[in-house]
């Protein structure tokens, strides 16, 4: 037995498809806001090792070792946003090439992460209670 | 209407230096030498968020944030001491306490504590530590 849906309710479902996408991008959005803007900041190195992955594992990692200390903040959490609102962009979108819609096949993570694989970033946790807040602010 | 940040800071570290059994503690931008062997706790203020509670003109705002306590013991000792330090800051801090200060203008201010856990252990040679991150929030 088939079930026929109308062309006006098949409209107004990807509507909602949409407006889900749009909430949960900006969702994510604002939690890399605040992942850059709570970010420590020194050569840069921990700021710039922040990726939005479907898995745990990779990423950017960047060493602080021999660079340059006392980095402008500003411009380190700059490049670092751009970085993970194109990590989004590409996660969440489905039109995005990379994204959950691939050639005609979905694939839907259970979850993503947001992640930090600078090698000094648990000592900088420990130092800053970065992740401590990022929970106070978005559970 | 001026913050309240200093009143919340003060509230909370009164609040843990009159917790018993607790060791030393080592505040914010003050010199602390530690002595290997020697347990210690280490406060940090992170204030989160403050935004108006409601709509309209001077609003009465909201004050969140986190006051970090990362307790400390010798490495090598097992984690007994620092587990015992972060039960007695759990214990005092415990979710729905109410923490009251009086400033010296005679401003009483009531913060909440929203809700107060542990993280893993880790090393810090040669100390091993335990963080405990208390959520706490106050209308103002």
């Amino acid at each position: 037995m088939g079930v026929s849906i109308s062309p006006a309710l098949n409209k107004k479902i990807r509507a909602i498809d949409e407006m889900a996408e749009d909430a949960i991008e900006r969702k994510l959005l604002q939690i890399a806001q605040d992942i850059v803007r709570l970010s420590p900041v020194d050569t840069g190195a921990f700021v710039n090792s922040w990726s939005f992955k479907d898995n745990p594992m990779g990423g950017r990692r960047k060493s602080s070792r021999g660079k340059p200390r006392q980095q402008l903040a500003s411009s380190q959490r700059g490049k670092s946003l751009n970085n993970l609102v194109n990590d989004i962009i590409t996660a969440v979108e489905l039109g995005s090439t990379r994204g959950p819609s691939r050639a005609d096949l979905q694939v839907s993570a259970a979850k993503y992460y947001f992640i930090n694989g600078a090698p000094h970033a648990k000592y900088v946790d420990l130092k800053s209670g970065f992740s401590a807040q990022i929970r106070n602010l978005h559970g | 209407m001026a913050s309240i940040y200093r009143d919340l800071r003060a509230a909370l570290e009164t609040k843990l230096a009159a917790v018993s059994g607790i060791p030393a503690i080592s505040h914010e931008n003050v010199s602390y030498d530690r002595t290997t062997g020697t347990s210690y706790v280490e406060t940090s203020f992170l204030p989160t968020a403050r935004r108006p509670a409601v709509r309209g003109l001077n609003p009465q705002q909201r004050y969140d944030g986190v006051f970090r306590v990362v307790c400390y013991a010798a490495e090598g000792t097992g984690p007994g001491a620092a587990d015992e330090i972060a039960d007695k800051v759990l214990e005092a801090f415990e979710a729905t306490t109410d923490v009251s200060y009086t400033n010296s203008s005679d401003e009483t201010f009531v913060v909440s504590i929203d809700y107060a856990e542990r993280e893993g252990g880790g090393l810090d040679t040669p100390f091993y530590f335990v963080p405990v991150n208390i959520g706490f929030y106050i209308y103002n």
